[in-house]
């Protein structure tokens, strides 16, 4: 098999929340730094263990170097530098108001705007937006020979993959427009909606909102003039770039229905936007602790090599539990391949999680690694 | 009296769905009639209790157990029905499609009408008695569960005077009422999920001020007799028990990792919990969720 990252110039990690996708994402990194590219990972929300591991901590929207020789301990050599980055979705919209607006206090008046606070920070998919607008900044900068972006947790691909487009589509709702266009026409700001043509509409709308709100979301809008061609174009440029061949994209999940489902789910989701998964990770899958046949013959060693007969059968019910578990694993992935196709799916084992993180990484890179 | 409105909230896959569900089942079993609310969930409530899907429209799925699966568009329609009291003038004003996107771009109006419905429902009498006993919140996952939460609060300290504001008045009352409502955190020993309940913590302590309820500390596991487990490390290089002995124990690393991670969580936290197992069975279903709800009397008890 070839590996997920040969020839490509950006691996997008999805998948839901809590199935170790930033981990993965990570381990995907150390193995391209293992194999000589110069690799950036990208990281929202990490867990803090492994966010300190990588030395993320706030220091803004910019990357850090990973020292080499964190790695040295664990037998891994990295053969090209390794960078991590923790985007800031607010410090990402700002900078692309600062982008965008035509002048300072157009700026000024969108950023005080109580609307856009909300539309930045609270709006589903501005996580998202952020993650795909920094990824498009530092793939455009050269500096790196691969970016792994590792997404915001969310509950489909599409939630993710429309981010770009959702502030166009915002902007460009027949309701903004119709808002803007007596801006535009008169050349001022006109309350249009307060002269609503049919009154019964107009004392509505007054009494579920309010006229103030109205008057805040108009204004909100007419803020944003002169900027639609500037995110209409950006949105355009990511659009391009992940349904380009220099994009891999790697779902991530476990073994368990609701995380299979997910990501049958997120694959539809990308196959729908024309994109499509390299590679399937199936994280923290157990291992047969011994092949069925042999669990009676297994269990009776065990009880007579502990003796007390107690806890003997504390260890055996366990043990059988742990082997139901990655009995539902094979079949998980079974399925999971029946459904899928050709795509390769990698399994990563379950670690003991007394480990140090780094050397987590340097486990489980190798299974990157071809 | 016994709390009106339980939340339970906490880390996308801990559990939450199961847990509404499971003290949804208990207090039905004490002769309550309980509505458990989802949101925008697929109909997971309804799927977990293994009868037919329910949707925006509530049913009555098991004896005094309702559900319903909230979404935007439905509250809002029901919000609007409300506050303009004719269906005739909704479709009216409703039927105008820029209006319609007006609606939507007003912020928080889906979340506060989704909270909304819970309020209408808490204060909803037939015949001169309340038609449900309790309501049983399935909150979204941490980040859109305390922006769920928020929403009232925020309107009502954004929004100009109206009606919107009248009603997210009412519906941070009832919130923040610690006679009435509950707030459940959930999570499993791992560290994101630990993270997320003490998050959620501090959110309550200094913004919101809704009241605690037990934490329930999911899928828990039972601790291994050490010295047994002791006298089998010698058989790690064994070719038939190595790999039992090596499942036990990375087992019983991430059940001492888990207790690491609980023990993390902030004290107040730790005060009043309820302990569910790990659950293996290959599917999980409504003997699961009774096994659970039968472990979480403690909770209705408090």
């Amino acid at each position: 098999m070839s590996r997920v990252f040969d020839e490509r110039r950006v691996v997008v990690c999805v998948g839901t929340g809590g199935v170790g996708k930033t981990t993965a994402s990570a381990a995907i990194a150390v193995a391209a730094a293992a194999s000589g590219r110069r690799t950036l990972v990208m990281t929202i929300d990490p867990a803090r263990r492994l966010a300190n591991a990588l030395g993320l901590v706030d220091f803004g929207n910019v990357e850090r170097e990973i020292p080499a020789a964190a790695f040295t301990p664990y037998g891994v050599t990295l053969q090209a530098p390794l960078w991590a980055m923790m985007p800031d979705v607010k410090r990402t919209f700002d900078e692309l108001i600062d982008r965008y607006a035509p002048n300072d206090a157009q700026k000024r008046s969108i950023v005080e705007n109580k609307i856009y606070n909300q539309f930045a920070t609270r709006l589903a998919g501005s996580l998202e937006y952020a993650a795909v607008e920094k990824l498009y900044q530092e793939y455009t900068s050269g500096k790196y020979d691969l970016i792994v972006l590792d997404t915001p947790p969310s509950q489909s691909a599409v939630d993710f993959l429309s981010a770009p487009g959702r502030i166009v589509t915002f902007l460009e709702q027949d309701t903004v427009q119709w808002l803007l266009k007596p801006y535009v026409l008169a050349g001022r700001l006109s309350m249009r909606l307060l002269d609503f043509g049919s009154a019964l509409i107009s004392r509505s709308l007054r009494r579920l909102a309010g006229a103030e709100t109205l008057r805040a979301i108009a204004e909100f809008v007419v803020s944003f003039r002169g900027m639609y061609d500037g995110f209409r174009e950006r949105s355009q440029k990511v659009r391009t770039l992940l349904r380009s061949e220099d994009v891999a994209f790697v779902l991530v999940g476990t073994a368990r229905a609701a995380d299979r489902a997910a990501m049958l789910r997120f694959r539809a989701g990308l196959e729908a936007g024309d994109m499509h998964a390299r590679a399937i990770v199936l994280n923290r899958t157990r291992p047969p602790p011994y092949p069925d046949e042999a669990e009676a013959a297994v269990q009776a060693r065990l009880a007579d090599h502990v003796g007390h007969p107690h806890h003997a059968a504390a260890l055996v019910t366990a043990l059988s539990e742990e082997a139901m578990l990655a009995r539902e694993d094979a079949a998980a992935r079974a399925m999971l391949a029946e459904e899928v196709g050709d795509t390769p799916i990698l399994s990563l084992p379950e670690l003991p999680l007394d480990v140090h993180d780094l050397e987590s990484l340097s486990q489980l890179h190798r299974y990157f690694l071809g | 009296m016994s709390p009106r409105l339980r939340i339970v909230i906490g880390k996308g896959g801990v559990g939450k769905t199961a847990v509404a569900a499971a003290l949804g089942l208990a207090e039905a079993q004490r002769g309550r009639t309980v509505l458990i609310s989802e949101v925008r969930a697929a109909s997971r409530v309804s799927n977990l209790l293994q009868v037919a899907p329910v949707g925006a429209r509530m049913r009555e799925v098991l004896e005094r157990v309702w559900v319903v699966d909230m979404n935007p568009d439905d509250a809002i329609h029901e919000y609007v029905l409300m506050t303009l009291r004719f269906e005739r003038v909704y479709k009216a004003v409703f039927e105008n499609r820029l209006v319609r996107g007006l609606v939507h771009l007003v912020p928080s109006l889906a979340e506060l009408v989704m909270l909304g419905k819970l309020w209408y429902h808490e204060r909803e009498a037939v015949r001169g008695r309340l038609r449900f006993d309790t309501l049983i919140l399935d909150a979204p996952a941490t980040g859109h569960g305390l922006a769920l939460l928020r929403t009232p609060f925020a309107v009502e300290a954004t929004v100009p005077a109206g009606p919107l504001k009248d009603h997210a008045r009412d519906v941070r009352e009832l919130l923040t009422d610690h006679a009435k409502t509950r707030l459940h955190i959930v999570t499993t020993p791992e560290e994101m999920p630990v993270n997320e309940a003490n998050d959620i913590e501090r959110a309550m302590r200094l913004e919101l001020g809704i009241r605690l309820g037990h934490t329930i500390l999911n899928q828990r596991l039972a601790p291994l007799p050490e010295d047994a487990l002791g006298r089998l490390e010698k058989l790690r290089g064994d070719p038939e028990l190595g790999p039992s002995v090596r499942a036990l124990a990375i087992r019983e690393g991430k059940r001492r990792e888990g207790e690491a991670q609980i023990a993390r969580l902030n004290p107040v936290l730790r005060e009043e919990t309820v302990s569910l197992p790990r659950l293996v069975e290959p599917t999980f279903g409504l003997a699961q969720v009774r096994e659970l709800a039968s472990l979480l009397t403690p909770v209705l008890e408090a």
